[in-house]
């Protein structure tokens, strides 16, 4: 059991699009650890789009934090994802 | 005469009566369930969304030829938000614990998260959205959904508070002059679709349903973002003719090119067939200049039951597209299950496969099925006699399948035969090339087909082992490899070699950079979507088979793929400028 963070910036008009979180939403559920997105005030469950889609109504750097088996991997994997994600926008 | 005015999301111009949708939210009758109901009711619901997604997914093959990729993902977004942990959670939980309906439970996790997306500017633009999955839960629950407009007969504008996309994607340009919508801005996903199908769109407009009277004269001009009641004389003729003017130069390319052969510049004949779906895209195909039907999917008949389809079904479909073509050919692909088409229900015909693309898909799933396999066969050899119908193998890696198929297919004529049923009597079959096994053995497999079809999408997955739904290495999912071109050429010469006829129905063979090099590698015959027709034949005949064949040359001896892309895109940009 490990736990991991990591902050990513959101670039350009700081407002979170759909496929980005889409994207992050489908990378988490394919680890074991309970991953979380937080922006703002709110966290989000990072396996669930329902909840992630609420992190556009905040501002600032988007978090992550896994908690689990593979929290390093999952934590590696999103955050390379929506380093990439996040700067197209 | 009264004007309005709001954000043009859509260009263009139309002139119609309006259509005015009451968008009533669905009532939800709410009763408790018995415990004994609770287990029951979970996997009504686990199914509904089984079906919700296999829904999704038949629309979004349904408009592939219509609408871009772009738009199509944001249908992604539905399945994702159908397929949700949470929202799976949640209703299992106020079933179980409230006992709650699955459709009272689903209206009120939704109605939660809706409410939650209204409170801020950012989120609300995705309310239509869970709208929509909430629609098409509802529809699979209660047997309807909200919004559902039904049947045009005339051509109107559509006047609605809010439109969700999946009420969008289904209308059909001929039937939806125009969409006026009380709720949206430019970047809410109804407005995207109605910009991609190219119906003129105004949104923004706050209390429009109020003021529109059903049935009353309605300009509307997409790029002012202006609608216009009950015109004056003056305004109404202006306004008809500026719609005649950009429909008739819309039409004049497709009627210019429609009469004309696919023919190069060195007189070289190349024959342009459409990829369709459903029978009733046979007659899109033929407007659009299609000389034949070169890849007919049937699977939709499969997925959209979410059950084996019957004999007769299997037939009604085959013999309607079949006699409408005719003199003209179709060739029917028989189904292409597993893998990522997978029937509705949750329990597909191959689901917990560990590596569903290597395994029992396609043509493996239907010898493993022989009986479904059989009921196919037979509904194509009925469908025979009404038209020009050939059959398609796809997937297929082996000799031995091929001579399978054989066996089976004699069976199948026998019975036939013992029933009394009429079929043609050397009705040809072609196999896929799709798998870079079959791609290297197309010479050997050439002497027991009639014709090759190329599928590109798996051929480029399996030669290079990529998927492209997999962003992290998707950029290597590179049609222009040159180990996908060999095999490609292989094919080609193989069946040159053999007088075997090779078509390619992939996605590459509508994709016009490509077009250039597939004449110069020797292809002469393209399976595209319709709508890509006319412009593939308007490029076929500005070219020379010759010059065609340099950059063929020059592509083959590239080793390195961006070199490969660039040599592409400025031989292509050279051509265009010559025109």
């Amino acid at each position: 059991m490990s736990e991991c963070s990591a902050e990513i910036p959101v670039e350009g008009d700081d407002s979170l699009h759909l496929r980005p979180m889409q994207l992050l939403v489908e990378y988490a559920n394919k680890f074991q650890s309970n991953t979380q997105a937080e922006r703002g005030d709110k966290t989000a469950d990072a396996k669930s789009i329902l909840d992630v889609m609420m992190l556009a109504a905040e501002k600032g750097p988007l978090r992550l934090h896994a908690a689990g088996a593979d929290a390093d991997e999952a934590i590696r994997a999103l955050e390379d994802l929506m380093r990439a994600e996040l700067r197209k926008e | 005469m009264e004007i309005f005015q709001g954000i043009g999301v859509s260009r263009g111009v139309a002139v119609g009566d309006a259509f005015v949708i009451e968008s009533e939210r669905m009532p939800v009758r709410r009763r408790h369930v018995d415990a004994a109901e609770v287990k029951p009711e979970i996997k009504r619901f686990r199914n509904a969304v089984a079906a919700a997604i296999a829904g999704i997914r038949g629309d979004q093959r349904r408009l592939a030829p219509s609408l871009g990729k772009e738009y199509l993902q944001i249908f992604d977004a539905h399945v994702k938000m159908l397929d949700d942990s949470r929202l799976r959670s949640d209703v299992i939980q106020r079933i179980r614990t409230e006992l709650m309906t699955a459709e009272a439970a689903v209206d009120d996790v939704l109605e939660r998260q809706i409410k939650l997306l209204f409170q801020d500017k950012s989120t609300a633009r995705w309310v239509s959205d869970v709208y929509d999955v909430q629609s098409r839960l509802h529809r699979v629950l209660l047997g309807r959904g909200s919004g559902d407009v039904g049947e045009l007969t005339e051509p109107v504008v559509i006047v609605a508070k809010e439109l969700m996309p999946s009420q969008t994607v289904t209308f059909d340009r001929s039937k939806v002059r125009a969409i006026v919508m009380e709720a949206g801005g430019k970047t809410s996903h109804t407005a995207i679709i109605a910009k991609a199908l190219g119906i003129p769109a105004v949104v923004g407009l706050r209390g429009l349903t109020a003021e529109v009277e059903a049935g009353a004269r309605l300009v509307v001009d997409g790029g002012g973002g202006q609608v216009i009641m009950d015109p004056d004389e003056a305004t109404l003729e202006r306004y008809v003719e500026i719609e005649r003017d950009i429909v008739e130069s819309d039409r004049r390319l497709i009627v210019e090119q429609h009469e004309l052969p696919a023919e190069t510049l060195d007189g070289r004949r190349v024959t342009l067939y459409a990829n369709i779906e459903f029978p009733y895209e046979v007659q899109t195909a033929l407007d659009q200049g299609a000389e034949g039907i070169g890849l007919y999917r049937t699977e939709y008949l499969y997925m959209e039951k979410g059950r084996e389809p019957t004999e007769e079904e299997h037939f009604e479909a085959y013999r309607t597209a079949a006699e409408a073509l005719w003199p003209k050919p179709i060739v029917i692909r028989t189904f292409d299950l597993g893998a990522d088409k997978v029937a509705i229900g949750a329990e597909g015909p191959t689901t917990g496969e560990p590596n569903p693309f290597l395994g029992c898909r396609s043509i493996r799933l239907c010898l493993d099925r022989v009986g479904m396999f059989k009921t196919q066969l037979r509904a194509i050899l009925r469908a025979s006699v009404y038209g020009f119908t050939k059959i398609l193998l796809p997937m297929i890696t082996s000799l031995a399948e091929i001579i399978q198929v054989k066996e089976i297919l004699a069976e199948v004529r026998s019975g036939l035969d013992a029933d009394g049923l009429p079929y043609e009597g050397d009705i040809q079959l072609g196999i896929m090339i799709e798998v870079p096994g079959a791609a290297v053995m197309a010479d050997v497999f050439a002497k027991e087909v009639d014709f090759f079809s190329i599928g590109t999408n798996d051929l480029v997955q399996y030669t290079l082992a990529v998927d492209r739904g997999n962003p992290v290495v998707s950029y290597l999912f590179q049609p222009a490899h040159p180990a996908v071109m060999k095999l490609i050429k292989h094919t080609i010469d193989a069946g040159d070699a053999a007088g075997v006829p090779v078509s390619m129905c992939g996605e590459m063979s509508g994709d016009l950079s490509y077009l250039v090099l597939l004449l110069g590698l020797g292809l002469r015959e393209f399976s595209a979507s319709p709508k890509v027709l006319p412009e593939m034949k308007r490029i076929v005949r500005l070219i020379k088979i010759e010059d065609a064949q340099e950059i063929a040359n020059e592509v083959m001896r590239e080793a390195d793929i961006d070199r490969t892309i660039q040599i592409l895109t400025t031989r292509r940009e050279e051509l265009m400028k010559g025109l």
